[in-house]
Formats: C-alpha cells, sequence, structure tokens
C-alpha cells in the first residue's frame, strides 16, 4: 500500500531531510547521531587531563611534547536515535474520505523512512483498545521495506485508550515518541505524555483530523453513531449545533496545544485530504522536527 | 374580549408539538467519535435557560404564531376611559351649515364622518350600531348593524343635504331607542345647539369659525317701455356674515347664460339690496350668483322661475259692482270680462275664474274657479241664518293676508254652514260669512253679503283682500306658489284627468306623483334649485318650473358664540373613542411572527 503511494521523486525528496534531534542520544549503539557521550569517534569535542584509569591510546602526544602534561583528547561518540512511532489503530481513524487510517499509515511509513535513511532505530507499534502491540525495532535502509510491510497488516477497529497503551511501553534511554492519532479520547493523553517525558522521550503529536469531522455537512435530526463504542447520540444538526461543534473542536485542539507546551512537547495537525509531502516539507519542517541536511 | 370560540384552537397547540415529534425522524449518522458532540450536549444544559429555547425555536415561533391567531379572531378590544356598549347610536347632522369648510381641506359633513368612522372602528365587535341623520327631521340610515365596514360604507355615502337643521327630533328617536336599552351611548355630531333632556349622549361640536356671504333671494318685475317692450327688474338681497365689509361682483344668470353683472359693496354684519334693471330675458330660469368664494357655497346662488302663460281671464257676472270691477282691473295680469246676462256663462270662452254677483247660474261652467258674492241660497250654498247690522271681522287665512283682524260693518248678511273642505275667512262672531276652500279641483270662495251694503269696498284693505282672493284663484298651473324654500311639503295642482305629474329635482332625480294629489304632497325637497313638474293632459305635455331656496336665514350665519357656549357645558369634545380594537395590532404581530420564523429557518440552516 505505502509502496504505491511513496513514487521515486517523492523518496528522493526524502533523502534530503534528516531528523533534527534536539535530545543527544546517551544510550543505544553506536550510529549516525552525536551524544553527549564522549566516546571514539573521529569528531573532535574537547581536551582534559589525563587522570590514572584512561585509556593511554587517547593521550594527546603532541600537547605532552609542548606543555609536559598528559592531555586525553576526548571526542563526540556517534550514537543511533530512538524513534518510536504510535499508530492510533482505533475504529474512529478509518473514518473520513480519504481514511484517516490511510494517512496515518502513509505518514507512519514516510517517518520510518526518514528515520532509517538518517541511520536510526525505529519502532512502529499500534494502539489499539489498553494494549499496545510493539513491533520490532528496525534501522538501516533495507529495513524500510519490512517496516512496510507491518504497516501494511494493520487494521483499524475496536476503541483506544492512549494513556493506558503508551504506559504499556518500557523505553530504555531516551529517544523520540511520535504519536498519530485523532486524540478523540475521552480520557485524555496527559498520562502519557508526563509517562514519555519522564522516559526522557521528545514527544511529537501529530493530530490527524478528516476533512468531514472539520467541515460538518448535513441538516436535520440524526443519530449519531459512534464509530468506536457504537452509541448512538440524537442531535438536530444545524447551524448552531455545528458551530458548538466546531468551537468544541476548537477548544480540544487548544487543550492539545496548551499541553503541548506545557510539556516541551510539538504538536501538529494534519487533515486527511493535504497532500502528504507537503505536509511533511512545510510543517513537519516548520516545526523543527525535520531539518535539511 | 368578544368571542370565546376561538378557544376551542388551542387544540392546535399539542398538534405542532405532536408535528414536531414525528417530524423529527432521525437518520443515521455514522461519525468517528460522539466524544465531541456529547460535549456540545453537557454544554447545552449547562447554558442559560433561554439558550436551551433556541434549540425548539421554530417550534415556539410557531406555537406563538398560533395563539396570537386565535387572540385576533377573539377581537380583543382595549378599553381606556371608555365602557363597552351593546347599543350605540350615531347621529350626523346633514343640515345645510354642515357643508361649511371646517378647516383648509374639508367640511364639517366630511369632519363629521371621519369622526364617526374613527368612533366605529374603536368599538367592540359586538356593538350594535344605528346611524340617524338629522336635519328637519330624523332619518334612520341604518339600524343595528355590527358589521363596521357596512357602517363606514353607509357613513361615506353620506351627504349634506340643503335642508335647515332641528336636532330636536333626532333626539325624540334617540330617547325612544334608548329607553329599550340597558346601556347604550349616544353620539351627536353636529354644528347646532342640542336640548339632550333627560338623554344621556354624547355632542362633538363641529361649529367652526366661518366666513360667509349669502345670496338670499332674488325677484323680479317685468316693466314696459312706451313701445310695449317687456324688460325685467331683478332684485336681489345679499348677506353678509363676516366682521368685515365685502364687495363682491354679483352675476345675473337667464337659462345659465351670463346677463348682467353687478359689483356691490355689503356692509360687515349687514345685508344689501342689488338692482338688474332693463333685464332682456324671455327665458325660464333666473339666477343671481355671488361671485366671491366663501366657505359655504351652497347659499351663494339664489333662483326665481318665469312664467309666461300669466295673463288670466275672468269674467265678472254682476249688475252693477264699481268697486269690484276697479279692484281688478288694477291688476294687470288679469283680463276681465264682465256681463249681466247668465246666459253668457257657459259659453264657448273658458274663463279661469267666474265672479258671481248677486246671482247663481243654473249650471256651472266645466272648468275655472269660483267666487260667489252675497248668492241667494240653494244648491251647495247652505245660509244658516240672514243677519243685520253687523260686524264683521276677517279671520287669519291665507287669502287675508295683511288684512287679517280687519273689522268694517254690513247693514244686512248671512250666515252659512261651512263646508268641511272650506275655510271660514270673515266672521261675524257667531258664524261664518264667507269661506273658501278646494274640492273636487276647483277652488271656490263665498262672500255672504252685498258689498253696495258694507263699508268694506270704501276701505283701504279692500283691494288688498280682493288682490289676495284673486291670487288664490287664479292658480290655474301646477304650482300655486313661485316660491319655496328646502323642506317645504309641495302640493300640485295637477289637472285630475290628466297623466301623473313627474317631479324633476336639480339633480334630474325624477319622481313620479298620482295626478289627484291635493294630499299627497311632493316632499323631496331637500336641495335648493330649480326643479320642474310635467304633466301630460289630453296629449299635451305641461310643464312648470319653480326654484326651492336655500334655507338662509336658518343655516347661512350661525350665532357661533352662542353654540360654543353651549357645547362647552359638560362635553368632551375630543374623547369620542371609548376603546381600541386590538386585532389589526396582533395581526401585524403574526406578520412579525412569521418574518423572524423565517429568518430563523434561514438561518439555522
Amino acid at each position: 500500500m505505502a509502496e504505491t503511494l511513496f513514487d521515486q521523486d517523492f523518496f528522493d525528496k526524502l533523502n534530503h531531510l534528516a531528523i533534527a534531534m534536539n535530545a543527544y542520544m546517551t544510550h543505544g549503539t553506536g550510529g549516525g547521531r552525536k551524544s553527549n557521550a564522549k566516546g571514539s569517534s573521529v569528531e573532535f569535542s574537547d581536551y582534559r587531563e589525563y587522570i590514572p584509569g584512561d585509556d593511554i591510546r587517547r593521550i594527546d602526544w603532541g600537547a605532552y611534547g609542548r606543555l609536559d602534561k598528559l592531555y586525553i583528547k576526548r571526542f563526540m561518540e556517534e550514537k543511533e536515535g530512538i524513534f518510536h512511532i504510535f499508530i492510533d489503530t482505533s475504529k474512529s481513524m478509518s473514518f473520513g474520505e480519504p481514511p484517516k487510517s490511510k494517512i496515518a499509515l502513509q505518514l507512519a511509513g514516510a517517518l520510518a523512512y526518514l528515520i532509517l535513511n538518517n541511520l536510526d532505530r525505529v519502532y512502529v507499534s499500534k494502539m489499539q483498545e489498553n494494549t499496545l502491540t510493539v513491533g520490532k525495532g528496525r534501522a538501516g535502509k533495507q529495513a524500510f521495506r519490512s517496516v512496510v510491510q507491518e504497516l501494511e497488516t494493520i487494521a483499524f477497529d475496536g476503541k483506544t485508550n492512549l494513556n493506558q497503551a503508551i504506559t504499556a511501553r518500557r523505553f530504555q534511554g531516551s529517544g523520540v515518541s511520535i504519536i498519530i492519532s485523532d486524540f478523540l479520547d475521552e480520557q485524555g493523553i496527559e498520562e502519557a505524555v508526563k509517562y514519555l517525558r519522564y522516559k526522557k522521550q521528545k514527544v511529537i503529536l501529530i493530530q490527524i483530523l478528516a476533512r468531514q469531522e472539520i467541515e460538518i455537512e448535513g441538516d436535520g435530526t440524526v443519530n449519531l453513531l459512534d464509530m468506536e463504542t457504537g452509541e448512538e447520540v440524537r442531535l438536530t444538526l444545524n447551524r448552531m449545533s455545528i458551530e458548538q461543534y466546531q468551537q468544541a473542536l476548537h477548544n480540544l485542539r487548544e487543550r492539545l496545544k496548551a499541553l503541548a507546551r506545557k510539556y516541551e512537547m510539538t504538536y501538529i495537525q494534519m487533515i486527511a485530504d493535504e497532500p502528504l509531502d507537503k505536509f511533511l516539507f512545510d510543517h513537519v519542517c516548520n516545526q523543527g522536527m525535520i531539518v535539511r541536511k | 374580549m368578544s368571542n370565546w370560540w376561538p378557544l376551542a384552537l388551542l387544540v392546535c397547540i399539542p398538534l405542532i408539538i405532536l408535528l414536531y415529534m414525528l417530524k423529527q425522524k432521525a437518520r443515521e449518522y455514522p461519525f468517528s467519535s460522539g466524544m465531541l458532540w456529547r460535549e456540545i450536549y453537557n454544554n447545552i444544559e449547562a447554558t442559560k435557560p433561554w439558550d436551551k429555547l433556541k434549540k425548539n425555536l421554530l417550534m415556539i415561533l410557531q406555537i406563538l404564531t398560533v395563539l396570537l391567531l386565535i387572540l385576533a379572531l377573539m377581537a380583543p378590544y382595549l378599553k381606556h376611559g371608555g365602557r363597552r356598549y351593546d347599543n350605540v347610536v350615531i347621529v350626523i347632522d346633514t343640515s345645510a351649515s354642515m357643508g361649511i369648510r371646517y378647516n383648509e381641506n374639508r367640511t364639517r359633513m366630511e369632519e363629521a364622518i371621519d369622526r364617526a368612522c374613527d368612533y366605529v372602528d374603536s368599538l367592540n365587535e359586538t356593538a350594535q350600531v344605528t346611524i340617524l341623520t338629522s336635519n328637519q327631521e330624523a332619518g334612520i340610515i341604518r339600524a343595528g348593524v355590527t358589521e363596521k365596514a357596512e357602517l363606514r360604507n353607509a357613513l361615506r355615502e353620506l351627504t349634506v343635504t340643503d335642508l335647515s337643521g332641528d336636532t330636536t327630533p333626532a333626539v325624540s328617536v334617540v330617547q325612544s331607542m334608548a329607553n329599550q336599552w340597558e346601556q347604550y351611548d349616544a353620539v351627536f355630531l353636529t354644528d347646532t345647539p342640542v336640548e339632550l333632556g333627560n338623554l344621556q349622549a354624547q355632542v362633538i361640536n363641529l361649529y367652526s369659525d366661518y366666513k360667509n356671504l349669502s345670496m338670499d333671494y332674488i325677484s323680479y318685475g317685468t316693466e314696459y317701455d312706451e313701445d310695449g317692450n317687456a324688460s325685467l327688474t331683478v332684485i336681489g338681497k345679499i348677506t353678509n356674515g363676516t366682521q368685515e365689509d365685502v364687495t363682491t361682483d354679483v352675476n345675473l344668470y337667464g337659462d345659465d347664460v351670463l346677463l348682467m353683472v353687478q359689483s356691490v359693496q355689503v356692509p360687515a354684519n349687514g345685508s344689501q339690496i342689488v338692482y338688474f334693471q332693463g333685464v332682456a330675458f324671455d327665458g325660464r330660469v333666473l339666477m343671481a350668483e355671488i361671485n366671491n368664494k366663501d366657505d359655504l357655497d351652497a347659499d351663494n346662488r339664489a333662483y326665481a322661475t318665469q312664467n309666461f302663460e300669466t295673463r288670466k281671464k275672468a269674467l265678472l257676472v254682476t249688475n252693477d259692482n264699481m268697486f269690484l270691477e276697479k279692484a281688478i282691473v288694477n291688476m294687470a295680469w288679469v283680463d276681465l270680462y264682465k256681463t249681466n246676462q247668465l246666459s253668457a256663462v257657459g259659453q264657448e270662452d273658458a274663463y279661469d275664474l267666474y265672479i258671481f254677483d248677486g246671482m247663481v247660474p243654473d249650471t256651472l261652467p266645466e272648468q275655472g274657479n269660483l267666487i260667489y258674492i252675497n248668492p241667494p241660497a240653494g244648491g251647495d250654498i247652505q245660509v244658516t241664518a240672514p243677519i243685520q247690522n253687523v260686524s264683521l271681522v276677517f279671520t287669519d287665512t291665507e287669502i287675508t293676508k295683511y288684512v287679517a283682524d280687519f273689522s268694517f260693518g254690513a247693514s244686512e248678511a248671512k250666515e252659512y254652514e261651512r263646508p268641511i273642505w272650506a275655510d271660514s275667512f270673515i266672521s261675524s262672531g257667531s258664524g261664518c260669512v264667507g269661506y273658501y276652500g278646494e274640492n273636487a279641483g276647483r277652488r271656490l270662495a263665498v262672500i255672504g253679503f252685498d258689498l253696495h251694503q258694507s263699508d268694506l269696498a270704501l276701505q283701504a284693505e279692500f283691494p288688498i283682500l280682493i288682490s289676495n282672493l284673486m291670487e288664490y284663484m287664479m292658480v290655474s298651473g301646477m304650482v300655486s306658489e313661485d316660491d319655496y324654500e328646502t323642506g317645504d311639503k309641495i302640493v300640485f295642482n295637477g289637472v285630475l284627468n290628466g297623466s301623473d305629474l313627474t317631479v324633476c329635482n336639480p339633480s334630474g332625480e325624477e319622481t313620479t306623483l298620482a295626478a289627484a294629489v291635493t294630499t299627497t304632497a311632493y316632499t323631496d325637497t331637500g336641495q335648493a334649485g330649480i326643479y320642474s313638474v310635467t304633466q301630460t293632459v289630453d296629449n299635451e305635455e305641461k310643464q312648470e318650473w319653480f326654484a326651492v331656496r336655500f334655507p338662509v336665514d336658518a343655516e347661512s350665519h350661525q350665532d357661533g358664540e352662542a353654540i360654543t357656549e353651549t357645547e362647552t357645558v359638560g362635553e368632551d369634545e375630543k374623547n369620542l373613542t371609548g376603546g381600541r380594537e386590538l386585532r389589526n395590532l396582533i395581526v401585524l404581530l403574526i406578520l412579525l411572527a412569521l418574518a423572524v420564523e423565517w429568518f430563523v429557518y434561514v438561518r439555522q440552516h
């Protein structure tokens, strides 16, 4: 599915993007990303005086000759970034034309491609009900195909409890958590966000909404059927009720924005009928998540 | 409220609610999540009560419309300072003075009609309204009508007459109506004082200050010059009711052709005679008209008719009566023939009048009026008692005008038994010595003494009496006078074996009267102007004209001070309306509600 959507031209564009991380990696195996840890890379970082126990191979003998003191050369250790992509796979995500689920998968695929292309590791997890299904951690460009295959198997059904699903994830070290959802969850997401921040995750919230959720059409009395719960809400669609709904939607977005500010997260909204490449270039770059090399 | 039955329509309100419930047949509307919608519901519950109403605003507006509709059908009536009346009488004065200008735009009559219409509009729906007109008499235009449109139409059709005004008959009619009612309202719209007596009524005084000149009358005489050519001398009287001297032109028309114009100055609150001399005119109708515009137009014209068959023939059958002969010959319009032979009577020549002095023919002529002087007893003349050396006196009758109560002596006289159709005009104190009257289309007078046996013929009153008698006797036309005032009852002297009489008023409306109209009077003389009367006798059409004068004395110059003083006692001039119908207002509200409903509908969809 994803392969047919991402043509070669689009991949070329993706190749010129890299994921910029504000957080430096301190954990994990060596990768293509700078870390606060001083290591054995070729990129010089600093000097410090030798103390017994240091690797004598790192003594700067030139400095010893000039200053008659032993100095150790410090180098930036390059680590791989750990990315977690959480996809909301509830039934509500299959709403809209095009369905939100489709665009969520395309977006996850595109992000995974960028991540893998930057020699980072990516975990794609799907959230359904209150459980979390964590995919394999993948690294290397060649892993993209298996990521796509994994995305293709995801089915959207049932409800979601984002808080319970995300807090079920066990993290080792810091990383970036990208949550792709419509966030139409009455429990909210604050608990999950607090947990992620506690786990030293940089959090990016991507809210996908269908055009039909923003611009309500139709009038008269309807039995509004909740696709997740199957509950019916009897209401009259008219100018007034639609305005109230739009106000409620606006309030939801404002709450998410406020939450993002509070926990230093990034919040991005995407409309399902928006072109994906345009979204990636315009919004994600502008939000500071992806920058040109 | 005038009606209560519309309350039954309240059943419509549950129906509307039911229809709204049925109307709300919901369709399935799948949506990603009901979370935000449930939030709206919570918001709605949390908002103010009137916000909840917004949801069903259309239904509420429709219920409101139905309620207003019911209210309108119930014909609500707002009382302010008045009562609801079951019976209402409106009396409109239609006398000539109501044609006087009330203000720049309208006459008093128009003002009265407008006020009456406003009053009708202000009445409750169930009020039974009677409309009366008041001039010389009271006329019922509508009785017990509740339909306001019909009442308004009836009021709008009322017009001013040329009749003089007297509200007494109207007060009597209203009083007799009011006696049958427990509660009522009576309103007089008039410009003359109303003596209400015990009647409870409102009098709306429509008197207004005005400036008016009136052409009171015109009269004419014929003069002959040396060559025997006739010309007319016309005189007219103009009265000025204003506080300042007025100069005006007076136009004299003959059969609608301008003959002469005279300028005349009329003193303030005074009168002036205008003369037209040497008027060459041989037509029918003379009219004098004041040129100046004033506040009452109807009295600016006066008419006179000229009858040409004025010369009459009289036959005096007497042995010798110089006094009588001289008295008659002095009258230029009488051609007197004299004979002492009774055999001359009933010959081919027909006379308008036969005077039998001391003798009576065996056979009376077929036509012509009769005067008997000292007739011998016999025939229709019943002598009750001969009397001697008596003092006789003229009683006050039509033919003793100017000589009534004059007494004279007679050495011999006869007392007669007065026929039932006759009036006595000479009395001896104990009996009738002379009588006159009309019987079977023929006029007859009897004088019960020989003129030679009396000093009457030596008195100045004698020629006056003879003149009166001749005028009475010589009327051979259908119209006995040529000077009537509006409202007069006119009895025409039609020929018995002729056709019915047709009377045409100044508006051209014709009325047919039976030929023998000695008792049935023509009463439709509400308009001033020239009338004509026509009868066909022996295939020959006879037509005569006569003028009916405007009642100048009564209507042209009202005493404003007297009227306003009378009317200000206890009368509330302006407060006629006792309430206000609310139906129109409610209908407006219904339209407003519908407009709001439309607006809300468009806005919601």
